[in-house]
Order: C-alpha cells, then sequence, then structure tokens
C-alpha cells in the first residue's frame, strides 16, 4: 500500500516538474525544397503579437567584411527592436572575417553554448550542416540567410537569393540590353566560390538558351578587387573594340565601370551586375551600370529573427523553407526607392 | 646593376664573343629575352597587343606590383622575405582615406598614409634584427595585423560594417588613377622609382651593403658592416614602398577598399623570383623583378587578348615561375 502511494507521488511530481520544465512542443517546419518567391510579407513581417512568457535571446550570425552587409545589420538591428518590447533580444553577431564552414561552425557551437534559444546564420558551404544539424537536435531551431548549403540539413528555413536565379535574370537582362546579338565579357569573383559560379552558371545558361547569337569573349576573376576589374574590363575592350557587355557576378564591378566610362564606351557597352554598393550606384546614377541586381539584403538582416520569434511563441510555421528574396532589378530610373547613400 | 656588382672581379678584358657571352650571363638578360619572345609572340597572335593603349594598361596594371617588388628585392637580397606587403599596401591606403574622409588636408593625410607604411617596415626590421624572430614569422604575423588595423580604420573597432572609404581629392587620386597624355601616372612612378633604386643599390655604399649583408652575413659584419641597420632599412624602405602602392591603389577607383591587395604578397615574390633573385640572397636586382612583373602582366592580358580558358592561366603563371629558376640554376651550374 504504502509503496504504492510513493509511487504515485513520484510520478506526480515527475509529471508536475516536467509541465513546468518541458518546452512547449513545436510544430515540424517547412519541407526542406518548398519554395516561395517574394512572400508578399517580405523585409516587414511583423511579431506576433503576443509577449515571451520567458526571456529569449536569438542569435543573428553575419558578416561585416565589405558593404553589402551594412543594410543586412541594419535591418538586424531593426528586427532587434522590434522584439524588445516582446521580452526577447536580438544580438547582431560578427561571425569572423569570411564566409567560410570554420568561421560559422564555430559561431553556431558558440551560440549553442552560450544557450541563445534559436540561431539565424549564413551558412556558406556543405560543411555547415554538421553544426546546423547538431544545434537543431539540442533543440535549438536554426534559420539560415543570405547563402545556404547545397545539400539538405534540418534548418527550419532560409531567407535569400537563388543565386542561379539571379544570374538567369542577369542573362536574360543582358540578352535584351543587347538585342540578342553581339560580344559579352564575364567578370567573375572567384571562381572557387560557389555562389559568384551559380550567378555565372545561370547567365550563360540564359544566354545560350535565349540569345545563342551572342558571343562570351572571355571569363576571368577580378577577386572582388575593383582595380583588378579595371584592368581587365580595358583588356577586354582592346581585345573586342565591339565589345557590347561585361557582366560582373560579385565585387569591384565598379572597377570595370570606371573602365568603360573612361574609355567613352558609356551605353555602347552594357554593364549588368549586383548589389547596392555606393560606389556601384554612383555608375548607376550616371547611366554606366544600366543595372544593378538586389537580393533585398534587408529582408535577409530583418526577416529570420522575427520568423524565428513568430515560430518560437506563436508557433507560426514560415510559409515555406526556402523564402527566396526578390531579385530587383535596378537602374538610374528607380534607383531612389532601394538606395540611399551610406558614405 | 647589382648583377654587375657581384660578377665585376671575374670578367677579364673581353674580345666580341666574350662580351656576348658576358652579355647572356647577365642575369636579367634571360628573363628579358624571355619577355621579348612573348612579346613578339602575342603581337602576332593579336593585332591588339601591341597598341599603345593596350601598352599602357599593361604596365599601369603592373606598377602597384612593380614598385613594392623594389622594396622585396632588397629584402630577399639581405636573406629575408616579406610576407606583409599587401596588408601594409591595404593599411597605409585605408588610413589616407580615413584621414582625408575625416577633413583632413589631403597631402597631410598622404604623409600619414606612408608615414604608416615606413613605420609598419621599421617594426617588422626591428623585430627582425633586434628580437631576432625570424622574417618569414615577423613579417606573417604582420600580414595579420596590418589586415586587421585597415578594417579598423575602415570601420572603427566597434559599430558599421567594413565599407570602402571614398577618396575624392583629385590631386590625390592622380598617383594611381592620373594621366599625363596618353601615359598613366602609376607608370611614370615606377620607372622613375626603379632606377632611382637601382642606381642606389649598385653605387652607394648602402646599396652594396645590401648584397654583402646578403651573401655572407658573418664576413659583412666582420668588415665593419652594421649589418642590423642595412635590414632595417630594407624593410623600412618596403614599408613606405607599400604605402605609396597603396594610396595609388585607392586613388586608382576614388575609394580605399578593405581587401586591397590581398594576396599581393605571393605576386611579388613571383615577380622578384622569376627576375633572378634568389631567395638565399645575395644576389638579384629590381630591373629583374620588374622585368618579372612584366612576364606575369603580359600573360594575363594573353590570356584576355586570345580568349585562352582563364583557368590555364593561373596554371601557366605557376610554370614560368618554376621554369625561370629552373633556367637561373642552369645557367649558373654552367658557369661553375
Amino acid at each position: 500500500m504504502k509503496v504504492s502511494r510513493l509511487l504515485v507521488l513520484m510520478v506526480a511530481l515527475v509529471a508536475a516538474a516536467g509541465a513546468v520544465w518541458a518546452a512547449p512542443t513545436l510544430p515540424p517546419g517547412p519541407a526542406f525544397d518548398s519554395v516561395l518567391v517574394a512572400p508578399a510579407d517580405e523585409g516587414i513581417v511583423k511579431p506576433v503579437a503576443k509577449v515571451s512568457p520567458k526571456p529569449l535571446r536569438i542569435a543573428v550570425l553575419g558578416l561585416e567584411n565589405n558593404p553589402f552587409w551594412i543594410p543586412v545589420k541594419n535591418a538586424a538591428l531593426k528586427a532587434a527592436a522590434e522584439l524588445k518590447p516582446l521580452n526577447c533580444t536580438v544580438d547582431w553577431i560578427n561571425a569572423g572575417a569570411q564566409h567560410t564552414t570554420d568561421v560559422f561552425g564555430q559561431a553556431v557551437e558558440a551560440a549553442v553554448a552560450q544557450g541563445y534559444d534559436a540561431i539565424a546564420t549564413i551558412a556558406g558551404d556543405s560543411g555547415m550542416v554538421n553544426y546546423i544539424n547538431r544545434a537543431v537536435d539540442s533543440g535549438i531551431p536554426v534559420a539560415t540567410f543570405n547563402s545556404e548549403t547545397a545539400s539538405p540539413n534540418k534548418r527550419l528555413f532560409f531567407v535569400g537569393a537563388d543565386l542561379y536565379l539571379q544570374g538567369k535574370a542577369a542573362g536574360e537582362t543582358m540578352a535584351k540590353l543587347l538585342g540578342n546579338k553581339g560580344k559579352v565579357a564575364i567578370i567573375t569573383g572567384l571562381f572557387a566560390v560557389e555562389s559568384h559560379e551559380l550567378r555565372r552558371k545561370g547567365f550563360e545558361d540564359a544566354l545560350a538558351k535565349v540569345a545563342p547569337g551572342i558571343k562570351i569573349v572571355g571569363r576571368v576573376e577580378d577577386d572582388d578587387k575593383g582595380d583588378i576589374a579595371y584592368g581587365q574590363a580595358q583588356d577586354f575592350m582592346n581585345a573586342n573594340p565591339d565589345l557590347n557587355g561585361i557582366f560582373v557576378t560579385a565585387g569591384g564591378n565598379f572597377g570595370a565601370a570606371k573602365a568603360v566610362q573612361e574609355a567613352g564606351k558609356a551605353g555602347k557597352v552594357h554593364i549588368v551586375c549586383y548589389d547596392f554598393v555606393d560606389e556601384t550606384m554612383g555608375y548607376v546614377k550616371s547611366g554606366v551600370i544600366d543595372g544593378t541586381i538586389g537580393q533585398d539584403p534587408v529582408a535577409q538582416g530583418h526577416d529570420p529573427a522575427i520568423r524565428l520569434y513568430n515560430y518560437l511563441v506563436g508557433g507560426i510555421v514560415p510559409p515555406a523553407a526556402r523564402l527566396l528574396t526578390r531579385s530587383d532589378f535596378v537602374t538610374k530610373a528607380n534607383m531612389d526607392k532601394f538606395w540611399s547613400p551610406s558614405n | 646593376m647589382g648583377a654587375k656588382v657581384e660578377r665585376g672581379i671575374e670578367d677579364g678584358p673581353g674580345n666580341l664573343r666574350g662580351a656576348l657571352s658576358r652579355l647572356f650571363q647577365v642575369r636579367e638578360m634571360g628573363v628579358f629575352i624571355a619577355l621579348v619572345v612573348l612579346v613578339c609572340l602575342m603581337s602576332f597572335a593579336s593585332p591588339y597587343f601591341l597598341r599603345p593603349l593596350n601598352l599602357f594598361n599593361i604596365t599601369r596594371g603592373m606598377s602597384n606590383i612593380g614598385i613594392m617588388s623594389i622594396g622585396i628585392t632588397m629584402v630577399i637580397i639581405t636573406g629575408g622575405i616579406d610576407l606583409s606587403v599587401g596588408s601594409l599596401l591595404a593599411v597605409s591606403g585605408m588610413l589616407t582615406a580615413r584621414l582625408m574622409y575625416g577633413g583632413m588636408m589631403p597631402w597631410l593625410a598622404v604623409a600619414c598614409g606612408l608615414g604608416l607604411g615606413l613605420g609598419f617596415g621599421l617594426v617588422n626590421g626591428l623585430i627582425i634584427t633586434k628580437v631576432k624572430v625570424t622574417p618569414f614569422i615577423t613579417t606573417l604575423g604582420m600580414l595579420s595585423i596590418g589586415r586587421g588595423l585597415s578594417y579598423v580604420f575602415a570601420t572603427g573597432l566597434q559599430g558599421a560594417v567594413a565599407s570602402n572609404i571614398p577618396m575624392r581629392d583629385p590631386g590625390v587620386n592622380f598617383l594611381g588613377g592620373g594621366y599625363i597624355g596618353p601615359v598613366p601616372f602609376p607608370v611614370v612612378e615606377m620607372v622613375a622609382l626603379v632606377l632611382a633604386f637601382s642606381w642606389f643599390l649598385g653605387n652607394t655604399v648602402l646599396g652594396r651593403q645590401i648584397y654583402a649583408v646578403g651573401s655572407n652575413e658573418d664576413a659583412a659584419r666582420l668588415s665593419g658592416v652594421n649589418v642590423d641597420r642595412v635590414k632595417i632599412f630594407s624593410y623600412a624602405t618596403t614599408g613606405i614602398l607599400c604605402g605609396l602602392a597603396g594610396i595609388m591603389s585607392g586613388g586608382l577607383l576614388s575609394t580605399a577598399a578593405t581587401n586591397a591587395g590581398e594576396g599581393n604578397e605571393l605576386d611579388v615574390i613571383a615577380a622578384v623570383v622569376i627576375g633572378g633573385t634568389s631567395l638565399a640572397g645575395g644576389e638579384g636586382s629590381i630591373i629583374g623583378a620588374v622585368i618579372g612583373a612584366a612576364i606575369m602582366a603580359v600573360i594575363r592580358n594573353a590570356f584576355v587578348m586570345l580568349h585562352l580558358p582563364v583557368f590555364l592561366q593561373t596554371i601557366s603563371i605557376g610554370v614560368v615561375i618554376i621554369l625561370a629558376v629552373a633556367f637561373d640554376s642552369l645557367r649558373r651550374g654552367k658557369r661553375r
């Protein structure tokens, strides 16, 4: 009798403790491959109107190694301000100097060790899979942004561009600018960087499909550096006096623009490139760069933290796992909508 | 120039054959002939290659590497190495841009940038000579310190994301992006510096002491050469030349970039080695290094001119480095 009563008491105690300690069960996330292009609330997703019962901490692991990250960081800080009244702190953490797994893998481990309730991280290559899965297995939801691994992992969702589609968009734009004929040169950042290669492949595939009459006269890498791109653009124009276009996949595009401008070929040699760095936008404004393709850095910095909060506190599952950001084509005509100078 | 100094003793009075063979023994001759052959091949292969515009673009493109290779040649002749050049370029350029951006008088900012390069070079030299840390380690450390500090100058310790800092003074930007007629001003600077330092190495006491230190440090010390001073001088000169290259690199595009000069140390060392300077020290020349830089620049240009697959470019530069040193070592084997 006594023993059974003790047993009942113990079971009751354990159940009570469990009720207190166990986290509320979270719904499963969307399927890994589900895609939504440009969700309606991209960049402006609102937190659920519900204050977290316990203080939450969300880590956003980013980079600060070039001006691309300025709007990303500012948007993360904006998300932090939005979540502060809801009993949630968002910490923007500069993970290190580079995109690599050593840097971001360690940053994820450190965030787990520091007891963050959720993590948003850049996931540049496949090495990140194990780190992300370990964090998720220990009960911490992880979102990725900007770039994600090709191989499946247990992240809840991804906010960023599909780089191959961005490359395709550039190819189609270039074909249109050139009237489907002529000569184009490609200046890529690094052949060793997957994201640059995806853009290059997308661009070349699009040209091959839409405008097979366009000839690619060369492919070089500029190490993301403007001064190298400057010399390369000069070389391309010298070697091909009838050059019609230059496509720059990554950094240094303003160097190519300067070379085109100096050669007096603005408007004859069309330039299509990416992102809204100040130097680039100066040349968009003067019309030397025909257009630059964005990837909504604001959404990349802002949305992961908010959606993670909504998942943790409101049990709201994101509408798809791959929330692809808009590829705005920003030209002289519409640039004011997308950019204001940071310097 | 330096080559002449070192061989002055063995050359007797020559007849024509002797003169010719001596000419071919001049260490720069081999690479110079290689460069001429390359240029000839290219001018047949592409109608655009020999146009002045293209040649000026090539020489402008190599001017930063050429200017830094002047310093590194001296460092390597003393038996040292400097891996920090790319970072010194970045940090000096960034400081100059930051100070100008903050409202400092442009040329004063330039002086500060050059001063910072000089300071870094001095620190390199002092650590190597007084603390006896090997040049490889010292300058490897400085590579990181310089790069990190250029991020600090770009952004501050806390706060904003690393961004390029605009450089808006046309006078300062002329250093890197100006033209005198059709001639890019960086080319003028490079040629002037190469001539001045070549003369210096061959015709001044300190210049000759650089060779003496590299060929036999103990002998140099015993014969009264202030070895430490010679070494510190080489690193400090390299530092200030990197500073100039940094300001030029920023001036070219009117913006100082945090990734400026990344990886340049390998290009500079390759140029010096192709030009016949021995990593063991004691021999080498600035002219050779500049010819080495020109060979690499022509190869890079060739791949664009001839629409060749770019991956082969990287391979071919590697082949050139090894070939150059191999020929040099064969030539020397013959002489002995």
